[in-house]
């Protein structure tokens, strides 16, 4: 692991302290930061409740109530002591491994009903949309982060060559499936929701089941390859309640 | 207990912790000091489940006698006919009605001794309506709506419905714990992006009042203000947010986030409203006009101390009045 000072530690409230490690977004950094995220929940101090991870960053949060009531005046420098301890013992041959990740397969319809803005991306790149396609399916992405709605994943890095800017402005209603591209990201709406991101196609599967117990499909650290299927396809595979 | 009437209610508790990496939200109540009074005042721990009611009149329906207590803002209650004051303990005997009539803009509080036992879901039984998650299947209340509620009373609250059936008695908190909701100044600290304004901005954001726009929900508060200006153009990776940080959108206006908030966003942050006084630019009404006060994060650790010792102080009183 690189050394303690490459991390930059701030608090962002009373109850959340922020590691951020770089600037610049790599899989390799990533990796670090969910190796440090194991740390945390496996080796919990009091007053912890939740990490929550970025791009480039992780952040712990805990209860300030939980450690005033056992005697702390300054909860933020305790678990700031918490998390430098953690650093120091997480690192040469003493390293958490990496969290158990999932490789995933995932349907996607890319016919122009399900698929608004793949013309636009493809005039974007002064190329067809079946070069969109045939990229967009080419590789496996790495989900760095969930986040804006539960189960919302952002993956990437997309080449620029496939990479586009979001919308300007975001269309109010992405049907639940809907995968889009936003600069390097690419990404599956969980539920119908406004949205600025790139419209390229549709997955019949449901990524976030909140009745299931193993709700989210993915999680950071996992990989996801695209491959696309017919509208009839979709409509056999549909999960969506409302298509 | 049953529902008969309500406007937007909700079932909410102190959040839902441990699931931000699939992207749930804390949700829970909007005036956590309200509802953690709410608690104690029945005898319930901090973690119980309570109604939080708003846009509406309210009434619910008792099959037993319920040690219940109303706090927060923005109604009248009566139970029977008979008017209840915020902020004490009281008792709904079987087959009464509790009503509650708005007033003003605000949340109210509807703690119950044993809390709402709904069935927990992530970890918490909050409602988060925008993914359809806890409360009673995910959704506002509705007239009809039967809720769980304890049978059994445990020791703290049997001391308190045992004073408040022998005697008329009435027992009443100390002004100085509860709200004080016309306080105008919000304190908050410096967000992580603070810098990437210009200085000019930082004295705006201090000097001029901000108002609560009518778009305002439990997902966030748009303000409108002066805009407010970068001194550091470029954006900023997705970062994590919760309730209470004052994003700047590109239009230079402030989106101060609220409970139901996303996990993470790529607005700058310009600052975090202080946890001691989150619950009141909560039970701010549209149109009303805040003023920010910047303070230090460690004045902010201090008052939040102060406020948490206050508490304890007051269980450990209240519990022993009664025992």
């Amino acid at each position: 692991m690189a050394q303690e000072d490459s991390f930059h530690i701030y608090p962002i409230a009373e109850s959340a302290i922020t590691i951020e490690y770089g600037r610049e977004i790599s899989i390799p950094a990533h990796q670090e930061l969910l190796q440090l995220q194991q740390v945390f929940h496996q080796n919990q101090f009091c007053g912890f409740l939740d990490t929550s991870i970025t791009y480039n960053s992780l952040t712990v949060f805990f209860n300030p109530a939980r450690l005033f009531s056992e005697g702390q005046r300054s909860p933020l420098a305790f678990v700031h002591e918490e998390i430098r301890k953690r650093l120091t013992t997480n690192s040469g041959d003493n390293k958490t491994p990496l969290p158990d990740a999932t490789r995933h397969l995932i349907p996607v319809c890319y016919e122009d009903i399900m698929a608004p803005d793949l013309q636009a991306v493809a005039s974007y790149h002064q190329t067809n949309p079946e070069s969109i396609i045939e990229a967009h399916c080419s590789k496996e992405w790495y989900v760095f982060m969930i986040g804006f709605n539960p189960g919302f994943a952002y993956m990437g890095l997309l080449p620029d060559s496939l990479a586009m800017p979001r919308k300007a402005t975001p269309a109010l209603q992405v049907p639940a499936g809907s995968v889009g591209i936003a600069g390097q990201q690419t990404g599956i709406y969980p539920n119908t929701s406004p949205g600025g991101w790139q419209i390229i196609g549709r997955t019949p599967l449901s990524v976030f089941n909140p009745s299931d117990q193993h709700s989210c499909l993915f999680k950071p650290g996992d990989s996801v390859r695209f491959t696309p299927i017919d509208s009839n396809t979709f409509k056999y595979l549909n999960q969506h309640e409302n298509p | 207990m049953r529902i008969l009437k309500t406007g937007i209610s909700t079932i909410q508790d102190q959040g839902r912790f441990g699931h931000r990496n699939q992207g749930i939200p804390t949700s829970g109540c909007m005036d956590s000091l309200a509802s953690r009074i709410g608690n104690l005042l029945v005898g319930n721990e901090d973690s119980a489940a309570c109604l939080e009611i708003s846009n509406g009149a309210f009434s619910a329906s008792f099959g037993r006698t319920s040690l219940v207590a109303l706090t927060g803002k923005g109604y009248e209650g009566f139970v029977s006919g008979r008017p209840v004051a915020f902020w004490q303990p009281f008792l709904v005997k079987e087959g009464e009605f509790l009503q509650l009539f708005p007033r003003e803009v605000g949340f109210t509080y509807l703690s119950v001794h044993g809390g709402i036992r709904t069935k927990l879901q992530f970890d918490s039984r909050a409602t988060h309506l925008p993914s359809k998650i806890g409360g009673l299947n995910g959704k506002a209340l509705q007239p009809g709506d039967h809720l769980p509620v304890s049978h059994f009373p445990e020791e703290d609250g049997q001391h308190i419905i045992n004073y408040l059936s022998k005697l008329s008695g009435q027992v009443r908190l100390s002004p100085a714990i509860t709200p004080n909701y016309a306080q105008q100044d919000i304190r908050f600290f410096p967000g992580p992006e603070y810098n990437w304004f210009t200085e000019n901005s930082g004295l705006l954001l201090e000097r001029t009042g901000f108002q609560l726009g009518v778009a305002s929900n439990r997902m966030g508060f748009r303000l409108q203000g002066p805009q407010l200006e970068r001194e550091r153009s470029g954006e900023l990776l997705s970062q994590p947010v919760l309730p209470g940080t004052m994003q700047v959108s590109p239009d230079g206006q402030i989106l101060l986030l609220m409970a139901d908030a996303q996990t993470t966003g790529g607005y700058p942050r310009i600052g975090q409203v202080t946890a001691v006084d989150l619950h009141l630019a909560a039970q701010k009404a549209p149109g009303t006009t805040i003023h920010f006060k910047k303070i230090s994060l460690s004045d902010a650790e201090t008052l939040l101390f102060e406020r948490e010792k206050q508490l304890l102080q007051l269980k450990r009183d209240y519990y022993l009045y009664f025992s």
